[in-house]
């Protein structure tokens, strides 16, 4: 099952939408929609995983190869999610201590 | 008697196996199988998440790990929970293995590991087998 991706701008932040299940077969989706807004400068991304109802260690390690790329051209990658699965995944792996996490994209762009 | 082939799901006694190929497009139908078995034990949501990502994650490593063929995935229904076991066999030569680089390798065990702690592997004799079990009651600090 593919990934449905979104992109857009606000308040001077891609924000990459994401719904669907991040795992080894869709995860190089998500690689390259993160790879193409940095390919066209956009280094300040918002990955918004709220609606991602499964993702696994293939996901994991498109987000830290993305975030270490933008931070290397002076951006930063930060993340949306909520409470459950993805979460927790972020929490055993200890990755949720690495990225800016938030519970909105508002919160996650400063809008609110 | 002989055994059935285990290219579909196969419910013989009290275990129910899938067999799929080693290929990342079908490591999806594993999780909705492990989840409807699971849901049909009564297990609560929770632990089925935890039981969908640990083996979608040991597919996963057997996939990274060249892996050809088939991956097995049987789920044992015994009265302390559900035992399960992923199989790949039929690794290919070192060196030919196509899986991610960097740290994926090492939290897909972890993960496993961490939402089930009897989690054992065994690499051996060109196999990759992953076995742990998920209890009926959420006992394992999920």
């Amino acid at each position: 099952m593919d990934l449905v991706l979104g992109s857009r701008n606000e308040n001077g932040w891609a924000v990459l939408e994401v719904q669907g299940e991040v795992d080894l077969y869709t995860s190089s989706q998500l690689r390259d929609a993160i790879l193409r807004l940095t390919e066209e400068a956009e280094n300040r991304i918002v990955v918004d995983l709220y609606n991602v109802s499964f993702m696994d260690s293939s996901g994991l390690g498109v987000l830290v190869a993305g975030l270490k790329r933008a931070r290397e051209r002076g951006g930063e990658l930060a993340l949306v999610f909520g409470e459950g699965s993805v979460q927790k995944v972020f929490g055993i792996t200890g990755l949720d201590k690495i990225f800016p996490t938030h519970r909105s994209v508002g919160e996650a762009t400063g809008g609110t | 008697m002989a055994q059935r082939a285990t290219d579909r799901i196969d419910a013989v006694g009290s275990t129910a196996a899938l067999a799929i190929p080693a290929d990342p497009a079908y490591v999806s139908t594993v999780r909705y199988f492990a989840a409807t078995i699971a849901r049909h034990e009564g297990l609560p949501e929770e632990l089925i998440d935890d039981l969908r990502l640990a083996v979608s994650e040991a597919c996963a490593e057997a996939i990274d790990a060249g892996v050809t063929g088939s991956i097995r995935v049987a789920l044992s229904l015994e009265p302390e929970g559900i035992d399960v076991e992923v199989t790949g066999g039929s690794v290919q030569p070192e060196g030919e293995a196509h899986g991610p680089e960097g740290l994926v390798p090492i939290y897909r065990l972890q993960l496993i590991r961490a939402l089930f702690p009897d989690a054992e592997t065994d690499h051996g004799n060109g196999m990759r087998v992953v076995r742990f079990t998920v209890p009926h009651a959420s006992s394992n600090g999920a």
